[in-house]
């Protein structure tokens, strides 16, 4: 370990002090101290040229290490930091490099808030994340691409629903037992408006309680082995207000880092401190604990009973223990467990016969298996107490209508009536998972789950290969990043009971023959990854790693933070695609415009990425085809980046086979013009 | 010299070769996998290959240049792992009957142990090439 700079000066137990513009020296000082401190080791033990990894540093710690060291340093950093400088010495060196050579790029001023005072009233239309999400609408109206969202469905959706008047197989809903459009279901829901009304037409506190939702509540509770439970008129603010309300500043919320949206809504509206561990990482998360349990009043671990991307299953008999020991609360969320694990749909408790009263909140949504709308909050007779009285989601909000209390009634009671549907379900997801895998379909972690995904690996052949299903009668939704990776696209499949052998079979025949056509007719597609970061690479090649990354994966709004206001962009010959692109906007729309005007076809692999001081060059190659013609584009492009503290300020690209490539562009673009107009343009 | 420095050597040096018809010293640096791209709709398009095909590339690419009074001018050259980038510049004076040249392209070369695999020419402005060049 190198001795300590003598311009440091210590500040509270010994952490050296670090400002903006602190020397590798300074940098390396601090960080030694800090990881001795996290690590609970002397900072004699710490070794500056041990990969950070050896001294157990997670994940969570890496990325809390990142957070600290921008704040400090007041810029911002690689999220793939840590990760990318293995080494304390190697990090320090590449930070407090950067500095003295004014020359940030990768770590970049913050941003300074400039307040929009031009004289024209302010419009959402001008907004940067507006302007970026129509740019994505756009490319998703390409023909061989097609939007996957918002497909209009007419009927129930079942192990069927029609969309466009058509019948097709529906993978795409978790009404997993059935149970949406069962008659007895719906007869209660009638029922219930017939008696109550559509609305309660109040907070329950004051007059809106009805006595389906006391039934509601003490069957829910039943069901999962709790004293009591409180219903919520939907399941994401159920979280949102239940982590918001409980927890507070003084606490910790620790997560598994696949949880879903509402937890970690709710955990950041508390004011808690939040960490995810690793997914289904127990051991991590005993690490965590031990180190950070004793900073903390409160804490709470939420996971979920069956995770909604991945369809794995948590080992909940392992964190009750860990729970204990560790004097922390339990928070499951069961909305794709219940109705779906344990031998007669109780969920992840009965499946792993965890006595009830050891999770202290289970949470839960009446969306998916039992056929209505709500969330719910079952434990102790005293914390639903609490809740009912104070819980600000449940009393400042109207009651839940009678209709969605009296069909998730009705749900729960049919499916202990018939336990077969559960049973039915258990049998079609083993089919399922046992075809996917003997066609080499990759299923993931899924492990007996509703949820199966079929991993593709990338965002667009996921969103290609969902139209092409839908094409042949398939209704499956793909997952794309941000909500997973990139190389983590997939299909999202949901099991029903209702769905037949016969449907699963010849759904994964033809799942299985589309993704292998789809990976030969775009063979070298998007290998990204083929040119995987080195821990010395040059700060402009991550960033021009991070631009492609952004461009295969349409995230424009992370090629918008790249670009310096008065970008420009350069492209060369005649095409429609030609010209001096000035200004963020005008950059952003030319990749949507390359994208559209190759027709949703385009390929490229990357060969090659290269950097110096003040430029990044990226080379690769591009394949298309125009639909329903012999057109193909086959053309390697070289983008020269200039750059300047982190961003791009300008760029040229050089197109060989430049007349191939306009013409190309050329037909390109009038097919997609009108195309467009044929559809409409975009919604 | 360290590996870079003989990379970025290798990609000055062709393009020096390029300018100035010596298709000696390129030789050198090519075997008979070698291959030179210089693609599209352009005068000498073609994929060139082994030092006698290449050879002759870059003495027709330097006639052609010597042709209009054309120099080319290395502007800045960045190594990498596996390729070296290499812009150019192309500049002649007006002459008689015809506008001043300006244009510029880059090369991109891959080069491994002091040796050409490949290189591929590429332009900015293909259809200018053609027009003052061709
Ligand atoms: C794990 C998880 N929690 C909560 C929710 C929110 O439930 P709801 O859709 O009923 O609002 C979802 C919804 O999809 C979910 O998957």
């Amino acid at each position: 370990m190198n001795a300590q700079d003598t311009s440091v000066s210590p500040q509270d137990g010994g952490t050296p002090e670090l400002r903006p513009g602190g020397s590798a020296q300074q940098i390396e000082s601090w960080l030694v101290q800090r990881i001795a401190t996290l690590m609970q080791r002397s900072a004699q033990e710490i070794d500056v040229k041990v990969p950070l990894t050896r001294y157990g540093l997670d994940s969570v710690e890496a990325v809390t290490l990142s957070g600290d060291l921008e704040d400090l340093l007041e810029r911002r950093l690689a999220s793939t930091l840590v990760w990318d400088y293995p080494t304390i010495s190697q990090l320090a060196q590449h930070l407090g490099q950067a500095a003295a050579q004014g020359n940030p790029n990768v770590i970049t001023n913050r941003v300074r808030v400039e307040p929009r005072t031009t004289s024209a009233a302010p419009s959402f239309a001008d907004d940067d994340d507006v302007k970026n999400n129509s740019r994505r609408l756009r490319l998703l109206d390409v023909p061989g691409v097609g939007n996957p969202y918002f497909r209009r469905c007419e009927g129930i959706n079942g192990d069927r629903a029609v969309i466009g008047q058509r019948e097709v197989v529906n993978f795409a809903s978790y009404n997993y037992l059935g149970l949406s459009g069962h008659p007895d279901v719906s007869a209660a829901a009638k029922d219930a408006i017939d008696r109550y009304g559509t609305s309660v037409s109040a907070s329950r506190l004051i007059s809106g309680e009805r006595p389906v939702h006391v039934e509601l509540e003490a069957a829910l509770a039943k069901l999962v082995g709790a004293e009591d439970a409180l219903v919520y008129v939907g399941g994401h603010a159920t979280n949102v207000t239940t982590l918001g309300h409980m927890f507070g500043p003084q606490d910790l919320i620790v997560y598994d880092e696949l949880i879903h949206d509402s937890v970690l809504g709710g955990a950041e509206l508390s004011g808690a401190t939040r960490l995810p561990f690793r997914h289904q990482d127990l051991a991590g998360l005993d690490a965590l604990l031990t180190r950070r349990r004793g900073d903390h009043a409160n804490v709470l671990i939420v996971v979920e009973g069956v995770y909604s991307a991945d369809g794995d299953v948590p080992d909940l008999a392992a964190l009750v223990a860990l729970k204990k020991r560790h004097r922390a609360f339990l928070m499951v969320d069961e909305a794709h467990s219940l109705g779906v694990l344990g031998k007669t749909g109780r969920g992840v408790g009965e499946h792993f016969g965890v006595d009830g009263r050891d999770v202290d909140l289970w949470m839960g949504t009446l969306s998916k298996s039992l056929a209505s709308c709500g969330g719910y909050i079952a434990g102790s007779r005293k914390l639903v107490e609490y809740l009912r009285y104070t819980s600000p989601g449940f009393i400042y909000s109207v009651g839940m209508p009678p209709s969605n209390a009296a069909a998730a009634l009705a749900a729960i009671q049919v499916m202990q009536r018939e336990p077969e549907r559960v049973t039915r379900l258990h049998e079609r997801v083993k089919l399922f998972l046992s075809l996917a895998r003997e066609h080499g379909l990759d299923t993931g972690t899924s492990s007996g789950s509703g949820v199966v995904p079929v991993i593709v690996g990338d965002t667009l052949q996921a969103i290609r290969l969902s139209g092409i299903l839908m094409d042949q009668g398939i209704n499956v939704a793909p997952m794309i990043y941000p909500a997973v990776a990139n190389d983590g696209a997939r299909l999202r499949f949901f099991i029903s009971s209702l769905h037949t052998e016969e449907q699963i079979r010849h759904t994964l025949e033809t799942v299985a023959r589309e993704l292998g056509r789809l990976k030969r007719d775009f063979s070298g597609s998007f290998e990204v990854m083929t040119l995987k970061a080195s821990p010395d690479e040059h700060p402009n090649m991550t960033l021009a790693r991070e631009g492609f990354d952004g461009f295969v994966t349409l995230d424009l709004p992370a090629l918008s933070r790249q670009l310096a206001p008065d970008v420009v962009y350069h492209f060369p010959g005649r095409s429609p695609l030609a010209g001096a692109h000035k200004g963020k906007d005008a950059v952003l729309d030319f990749f949507v415009n390359a994208f559209r005007y190759t027709v949703g076809t385009l390929n490229v692999r990357l060969k090659e990425l290269l950097a110096d001081a003040n430029h990044a060059v990226l080379y690769w190659s591009n394949t298309a085809h125009l639909p329903g013609t012999d057109l193909r584009l086959s053309a390697d492009i070289c983008e020269v980046l200039t750059l300047k503290d982190g961003k791009v300020v300008e760029a040229h690209w050089f197109v060989d086979n430049q007349r191939a490539f306009d013409e190309f562009v050329t037909q390109g673009a009038r097919f997609i013009e009108a195309h467009e107009a044929a559809i409409g343009g975009t919604r | 010299m360290n590996a870079l420095q003989s990379q970025v050597e290798v990609a000055r040096r062709s393009l020096e070769a390029l300018a100035g018809a010596d298709a000696a010293t390129l030789s050198g640096y090519l075997d008979d996998a070698s291959v030179f791209r210089f693609r599209g709709d352009v005068p000498l398009a073609g994929e060139h290959k082994g030092p006698e095909h290449v050879g002759r590339f870059v003495r027709d690419f330097a006639a052609l240049l010597s042709s209009r009074g054309a120099r080319l001018e290395v502007a800045h050259v960045v190594p990498g792992p596996e390729h070296v980038y290499a812009r150019f510049r192309v500049t002649a004076p007006a002459s008689p009957g015809r506008a001043p040249v300006e244009l510029g392209g880059c090369l991109m070369t891959r080069v491994r142990e002091g040796h050409i695999l490949e290189s591929s020419l590429l332009l900015d402005d293909a259809y200018a090439f053609q027009r003052d060049l061709g």
